[in-house]
């Protein structure tokens, strides 16, 4: 452990506020990442399920949005680090991204996200979500900055950890309590359809993934469309 | 560099490995506690821990010993709740005693631990600032002091077995911490999937799913996030949903 990267990433974190309550601290750790390296923005998601299950704070709201694509697509660097427990790194979305997530390069680039950097966080051989990192232009971290983003990662780790201990038992802080509109949409429109094709939510969000891709529309809104009954998929 | 101290630098960097990977705990023990023993020179050793110091009354548990000669005599100290490790974990102070023959101190673990050939005590608190987790405690065979760089040497063997276990806890209610992160945010998302199939299935408006769920939850004294993982796993049927004085839709 390096004494001095630790005491420099701490006196960052400090800078961006004082106060030890956790999300107070996930937001300083957020900011700190755009302060100490060449980001655009940070942001703290949250994952259960291989799936994203929301973003805990982001220094830009285009984090948010890449949540939704991600979760659209079902592919990204996040649900990969998450997935493979170690940090995914894409410094050119639009050129070598592209091979490595089809459908989620073209939405990134588009939202202005040209490089993205992913580090899980992660507890043994658990992961709770993922620290990401963004860049609105297409370049690299350098090895220096990566083991930085790794112990701002293992900050934010703890900081989660301790906000859910601060919850009743069995159920979540009131900073994550909640599921966004799109999504509480998008999950019970699985939901119907799953009894609609007698299958499981998992072939039920495979199928309105597709439908919404053979329509070039967004998950979302086919997932009101179904819920409206304006819309059946059996 | 003497014996005694190459032994102590190898075990603080074992500690540093133990810190960052899953370890034995009680095989770590063991290797602290035969450390301290010979530190000291001594016959054998016990580590009495408790388990939860927060609990009233608290209990300690004997964790690791030398012998069945030593665990025997541990037990009888925490059955009768007298004798040095009890004693050094109450006051959070190391507790001597160098000639147990002429001592009265202890009236019922002074003839047993004779008994077995055990002249001199030696037990060390298990404390980490404010906490007193536990005690170690060492045996001689002779009535005779021990000197002091040896009393320091088997100190810090005690305290890295603090850290250990205090290490070893943290990390236990991380993972549980982790879990029950993982679990609440999977809930959310099945019981609006369940909502959806209801919904489908009977009918419901998704608020009306909704509250036939937490009906069926309270009615059947369960979790709502177990119902809604029923109503998607497709174990619990739509029909169990709709209450006696609700009308089919």
């Amino acid at each position: 452990m390096d004494e001095h990267r630790l005491e420099r990433i701490y006196a960052a974190v400090s800078r961006r506020d004082g106060t030890p309550e956790p999300f107070h601290r996930v937001q300083a750790i957020c900011r700190a990442c755009v302060d100490l390296l060449p980001v655009t923005g940070a942001g703290v998601m949250l994952m259960a399920e291989r799936m994203h299950q929301g973003t805990l704070y982001a220094t830009d709201e285009r984090i948010q949005r890449l949540e939704g694509m991600q979760n659209s697509a079902a592919e990204g660097p996040c649900i990969d680090s998450y997935n493979l427990g170690r940090p995914v790194l894409e410094p050119d979305l639009a050129v070598t991204g592209r091979r490595r997530w089809p459908l989620l390069a073209q939405a990134a680039v588009d939202a202005g996200i040209h490089a993205l950097f992913s580090f899980p966080l992660q507890l043994d051989d658990t992961s709770v979500g993922a620290l990401d990192l963004f860049r609105d232009r297409p370049g690299p971290l350098t090895r220096e900055q990566i083991d930085d983003a790794r112990l701002l990662a293992a900050m934010a780790t703890r900081e989660v950890l301790d906000l859910q201990a601060s919850a009743p038992s069995g159920s979540l802080p009131a900073q994550i309590a909640d599921l966004s509109g799109d999504r509480v949409a998008i999950e019970q429109a699985t939901g119907m359809v799953a009894a609609q094709l007698n299958s499981t939510t998992l072939e039920a969000g495979q199928r309105l993934r597709q439908v919404a891709a053979q329509q070039g529309a967004a998950l979302a809104d086919v997932a009101y469309e179904i819920i409206a009954r304006k819309l059946r998929l059996d | 560099m003497t014996a005694g101290e190459r032994a102590l630098s190898a075990t603080l960097v074992e500690l540093a490995d133990t810190l960052v990977s899953d370890y034995d705990l009680a095989d770590y023990l063991d290797r602290l506690l035969g450390h301290a023993v010979a530190a000291v020179g001594g016959a054998g050793g016990g580590v009495m821990l408790a388990p939860d110091p927060r609990r009233e009354p608290v209990t300690l548990e004997l964790l690791a010993s030398t012998d069945e000669r030593v665990r025997s005599l541990e037990v009888f100290e925490l059955q009768r709740d007298e004798g040095p490790c009890v004693e050094s974990f109450r006051e959070g102070a190391q507790v001597f005693e160098t000639n147990l023959p002429a001592s009265g101190r202890w009236p019922l673990f002074t003839p047993a631990a004779l008994e077995l050939g055990f002249h001199s005590v030696f037990a060390f608190p298990m404390r980490l600032r404010g906490q007193v987790i536990g005690a170690l405690n060492l045996f001689r065979g002779l009535s005779q002091d021990v000197d002091p760089d040896a009393v320091a040497m088997a100190q810090t063997y005690a305290d890295m077995a603090t850290i250990g276990i205090l290490q070893q806890r943290a990390a236990r209610e991380a993972r549980e911490l982790a879990a029950n992160l993982q679990g609440a945010l999977n809930s959310r998302v099945v019981i609006e999937q369940a909502k959806g199939v209801l919904a489908e299935r009977v009918g419901y408006e998704m608020d009306e799913a909704y509250q036939a769920m937490r009906w069926y939850a309270r009615h059947h004294n369960l979790r709502l996030r177990d119902v809604a993982a029923d109503v998607v796993g497709g174990s619990l049927a739509a029909g169990e949903f709709r209450r006696p004085d609700q009308p089919a839709p």
